[in-house]
């Protein structure tokens, strides 16, 4: 048979590989396929291949073995003989693998994800339009109809259900355990994911319907196409009557034409045995468990998006399902949750996070957005896009990291080359020997400029479009083409390091950076000219989503398992940049500006004079700058004044990433306060209020001279703090733990936080979030904090200190101004300052 | 030619205390004892360890033997290079000398020792890999690699037949005296007691063993047995 449609996911049970396709008329297929997965050896370097291969068809779980030639890996200059292998089924792949390595021949395509290698060797990739060919013995062949390059692409409507579980705590409980029984479920079904933004809630939402006894024949109102409905069902023990009272089987079997197995389960349930009902506490939470199965199974959502549900709402259902003795079946092939949530830290760019084990759901797509590491700034749509070009199962690239992605991206395009470019095993190419002295000079990483702490004013920022990714493309830097052995007289020099960059064979990460650069261009161009707010926020969510894989593609170059990166192609990256920002800033000065402040590929230029301050100037320079380095360079705005605020405790040395100020119109923020993560919204009003009123002001001088505005500010925060007229959750701090919570030795807030969190049953580890308010500062107890869970709108607060915090959120923008101008500040807040920076060396010789 | 095997590093209540004015005695032990022989130091002192890592590149350097660095830890650090080589000596050149290459997991620590094998092919060349076992250690207790326990038996191998071949090879690694280690490859007689107020550390030799020590020659791995010495020895 022949089937037409989007591929919604694939699952491995035992021989078999299950994949569902829906077709144009929103028909999910169920299709039962022999997938053979693939793997390669590279025999080039056997003087008897022919009996190899004799002895490789003979072997028990190879269903079948080609020879052919491909790239062994990208650093091979030519193609290599290689075995293809195909294996009798996923579940044999590895004890195959196994004995194919006792050859002691190089393997490759070996340690790919099971789901992802399906793709890989169907050279298929998931919600993309597609022809399979079904035999009744279960061989397939797929053939694309879509291609993952293309920017615009159909997708068949999808069924999405949002589902939500609320336990019924304890008295005294903070958190839900799973011996809480559930108090209510509420349920979102909708029938096309176009009715969803790109963060999945509905654009015109729908108010929630109750789902008693009385009104259960709600839920077959949903319409086919187009609907949007919200239920709630509340564990009542009043559903027996109902059920009693209506022959509600017959109206179910007529509407889906389909044996309804789980609605004679719960019908059954709730009559009890010989019609008798018998219902107590146990019985209703069964049958709101039971009616959650039916639900799933007469709505038959594609997608799964269940609030917390890797961490919390998936065990804790399957736990109360156990203890029902019910069967939870939320997928569609029968399949047994975990009980228990398992967590594990990560640390990535200088910070922990805390990821659950993902939960998948057979046959549907289970979304947990909190679980997701680019969910909330890619929505739905860029998990969609990522998906397609990474030959990711969505549910499981909603979770990936974006390095993995980016990797999976980089084997579509390796996969998709021709001779195709095999992958070895693990990753292996370490850096080479060098001479200490060349490290020195390579491993310098990009320049900056500090800029002297304190206040400018006509500032421009200009910093380069997507610098790093697009010097890999240019300058076709991957780590098989630098210090490549076929260029090692005639390839590009790299400036400064003197490394060879190939030019005889284009490299993976360049071919996959034009994929993506060009792809964001497109998707920019449409975010902006596009008129619909829906439209243009499931384009910039595409967008986002592509900035991300563009943003880490240069670290991920130099990262340890990094397929297709070198620490070579790295240091080529930065040794490149240095030149450029280098030639922008000679460029800046022939055009009569001054640097202030430069970080890695972005500016902060000054006019020397006024006559240079021209716009008509800076569009020349921009051109001229994009000209000779062949960079597109931006400006990123004319700053009325900016400041750049020093490190903690050192007024004169610059923190080159914290700065605020204002635009002709809007204010810029980097790293102050209100953009930490753990700031308490207090100190993001108190500094909002202020910049708010500082954008208003034209020059340094004007600030300076309505600082005392600027203090009644302050004022005015610290009497609402004092008075406890604040709301108590404007005063939580989130913090991210860099250790388990076991790990703390020393008395800090954070620690008492974590036991806080420990004494309430739920323990936590590096990177999970604490949510706390100072209670009491001065206690050296549990009872220095409250949790935000505790919280109340009475609850007490130490209000001397966060009326002291509140001093240190406005010397946070203000003490560099302070010092700058010597501003004199009231005894109160000048004791808070740090120390004055130290002098110049012209005022310390004048001076002595 | 047999070689006598002998501490390249020793640890008093202090912790391991090694300053340039110890290189002379250093080059001694260089010159004339610690050809052909792997060398492992175990400490909870970085700092110091990290000195005597680079006072021994220096010391290599200063007797013209070829030097290589595989650094897992990354902590080679040309500053301290140019520190010790004071106004004698060329840092430039010193730098040169010194072939470094760091892995960042532990395939890529194999993949290092292979490529540095393919180099060595008698004595008088120095292969210094800090932390060495701490890549392996992080694949076992991540569990990122299937099989890295035949990685790290494999490089400990090549190890072992460069040594045989007469290279140096120091292989370094720091404990934390709390925190329990995984342990992946122990060689060396942990620290001994010499007297009521010091303590000797006596390193070695062999991996995967004991407290009966190995020496590498020509004829290959001979059994011999453990050298009892004292602080006085070196000093």
């Amino acid at each position: 048979m022949e089937f037409v449609g989007w591929i919604m996911n694939i699952h491995f049970r035992g021989q078999k590989t299950h994949l569902w396709l829906k077709d144009e008329m929103q028909t999910v297929h169920h299709l039962e396929l022999n997938y053979y997965p693939i793997f390669y050896v590279d025999v080039s370097k056997h003087s008897n291949v022919r009996y190899l291969l004799s002895q490789a068809q003979k072997h028990p779980f190879v269903k079948r073995v080609e020879l052919m030639h491909a790239f062994a890996s990208n650093e091979s200059s030519t193609p290599s003989l290689v075995l293809k292998i195909y294996v009798v089924s996923p579940e044999k792949f590895d004890t195959t693998v196994k004995s194919f390595k006792k050859l002691g021949l190089p393997l490759y395509n070996i340690d790919l994800h099971p789901r992802e290698k399906f793709f890989q060797d169907t050279a298929s990739f998931p919600l993309g339009k597609c022809r399979i060919s079904h035999e009744e013995n279960g061989d397939f062949t797929i053939e694309m109809m879509d291609d993952f390059r293309k920017p615009f692409y159909d997708i068949i409507p999808l069924k999405v259900a949002k589902i939500r579980v609320q336990p019924f705590k304890a008295p005294n409980s903070v958190f839900p355990t799973f011996r809480d029984p559930i108090a209510t479920i509420d349920i979102d079904l909708i029938t096309n994911h176009c009715l969803l933004d790109t963060n999945l809630n509905p654009i015109h939402p729908v108010s929630r319907i109750d789902l008693f006894p009385c009104n259960l024949l709600e839920i077959f109102h949903l319409k086919r196409d187009w609907d949007v409905q919200s239920y709630r069902i509340h564990v009542l023990p009043s559903l027996v009557p109902f059920f009693k009272s209506l022959n509600l089987q017959n109206t179910v079997d007529s509407f889906l034409n389909r044996p309804m197995q789980v609605f004679q389960t719960m019908m059954e349930l709730i009559m009890g045995n010989g019609g008798t009902p018998s219902f107590d506490k146990c019985f209703d939470e069964a049958s709101a468990l039971l009616l959650l199965n039916f639900l799933m199974m007469y709505f038959d959502p594609d997608i799964l998006v269940i609030v917390d549900g890797d961490s919390f709402t998936l065990p804790y259902l399957q736990h109360r399902a156990i203890s029902l003795d019910i069967r939870l079946e939320l997928g569609r092939l029968p399949s047994r949750i975990p009980l228990h949530t398992k967590s594990q830290s990560y640390f990535s760019y200088g910070r922990f996070y805390r990821k659950n084990m993902p939960i998948f759901i057979p046959g549907r797509i289970h979304i947990d957005q909190r679980n997701s590491h680019f969910f909330n700034d890619t929505g739905f749509y860029g998990v969609i896009e990522l998906s397609r070009l990474g030959g990711i199962p969505p549910d499981r690239c909603a979770r990936n990291s974006i390095g993995t992605v980016l990797t999976a991206i980089e084997l579509m395009v390796a996969a998709r080359s021709i001779p195709p470019v095999l992958i070895p095993n693990g990753k292996a190419k370490s850096e080479r020997f060098k001479p200490s002295e060349t490290i020195l000079a390579s491993d310098n990483g990009g320049i900056t400029y500090p800029a002297l702490p304190g206040i400018y004013a006509d500032v421009w920022g200009i910093d380069f479009v997507s610098l790093y990714p697009s010097i890999m493309l240019k300058h076709n830097i991957s780590s098989e083409t630098v210090l490549c052995e076929c260029c090692k007289g005639d390839g590009d020099i790299v400036p400064g390091i003197g490394y060879h960059v190939c030019i005889r064979r284009r490299g993976i990460v360049p071919m996959t950076m034009q994929l993506i650069l060009e792809k964001r261009l497109f998707y920019k161009y449409l975010q902006k000219s596009c008129v619909d707010e829906y439209l243009r926020r499931r384009y910039q969510g595409i967008s986002n989503s592509l900035k991300w894989v563009l943003v880490s593609c240069f670290g991920y170059l130099g990262f340890k398992n990094a397929r297709f990166g070198s620490i070579e192609s790295h240091q080529a990256v930065t040794a490149y940049a240095r030149k450029y920002l280098v030639d922008a800033q000679h460029i800046c000065r022939q055009f009569g500006f001054k640097v202030l402040a430069g970080l890695t590929d972005s500016l902060f230029i000054q006019a020397t004079e006024s006559k240079f301050n021209t716009l008509q100037n800076i569009s020349q320079m921009v051109f001229e700058i994009s000209r000779q380095t062949g960079f597109a360079i931006n400006v990123d705005g004319h700053f009325k004044w900016i400041v750049f605020t020093s490190i903690k405790g050192h007024a004169s040395i610059s923190a080159l990433n914290r700065y605020f100020g204002a635009y002709d119109a809007g204010i810029k923020i980097r790293g102050i306060l209100s953009r930490q993560h753990s700031t308490p919204e207090i100190a993001r009003k108190l500094q909002w209020d202020m910049l708010e009123f500082m954008s208003g002001l034209a020059t340094p001088t004007e600030i300076i001279k309505r600082i005392d505005h600027l203090i009644d500010i302050l004022e005015k925060w610290k009497r609402k703090v004092l008075s406890y007229q604040v709301n108590r959750h404007d005063l939580v701090f989130r913090v991210r733990l860099g250790k388990s919570a076991s790990d703390y030795v020393s008395n800090t807030v954070q620690s008492y936080a974590a036991k806080r969190y420990l004494l309430h049953g739920r323990s936590l580890g590096a990177g999970d979030t604490m949510r706390f308010i100072i209670k009491d500062n001065s206690l050296r107890s549990i009872d220095r904090v409250i949790l935000e869970d505790e919280l109340d709108s009475s609850s007490p607060y130490d209000a001397e200190w966060y009326s002291e915090y509140l001093d240190r959120a406005f010397l946070d923008l203000m003490e560099n101004i302070v010092y700058q101008f010597n501003i004199c500040l009231p005894s109160w807040l000048h004791d808070n300052l740090s120390d004055p920076p130290a002098p110049s060396l012209e005022t310390f010789l004048s001076m002595s | 030619m047999d070689m006598m095997l002998v501490p390249a590093a020793f640890l008093s209540n202090n912790g391991l205390q090694v300053n340039p004015r110890t290189l002379p005695r250093l080059h001694r032990l260089f010159g004339h004892w610690l050809v052909g022989s792997i060398h492992f130091i175990e400490s909870e002192d970085i700092k110091s360890l990290n000195k005597v890592m680079h006072s021994v590149l220096l010391d290599a350097y200063t007797n013209e033997w070829k030097i290589s660095v595989i650094d897992s830890a990354n902590s080679f650090d040309p500053f301290i290079i140019d520190h010790y080589a004071g106004d004698d000596l060329d840092t430039s050149d010193i730098l040169g000398q010194i072939h470094l290459a760091r892995p960042f997991q532990a395939l890529q620590t194999l993949s290092l020792v292979q490529d540095v094998s393919r180099h060595i092919t008698g004595p008088f060349h120095l292969l210094l890999a800090p932390s060495f076992p701490s890549l392996f250690r992080q694949a076992i207790e991540e569990d990122a690699y299937s099989g890295i326990e035949v990685t790290l038996l494999q490089s400990i191998r090549l190890l072992q037949q460069l040594a045989v071949r007469g290279a140096t090879i120091i292989l370094t690694d720091t404990i934390d005296d709390g925190a329990f280690i995984q342990p992946v490859c122990k060689v060396h007689v942990r620290q001994r007691r010499i007297s009521n107020d010091t303590w000797l550390d006596q390193l070695i030799a062999h991996p995967f063993l004991p407290p009966v020590e190995f020496k590498f020659s020509e004829n290959g791995v001979k059994k011999v047995p453990s050298q009892q010495l004292t602080l006085d020895d070196f000093f």
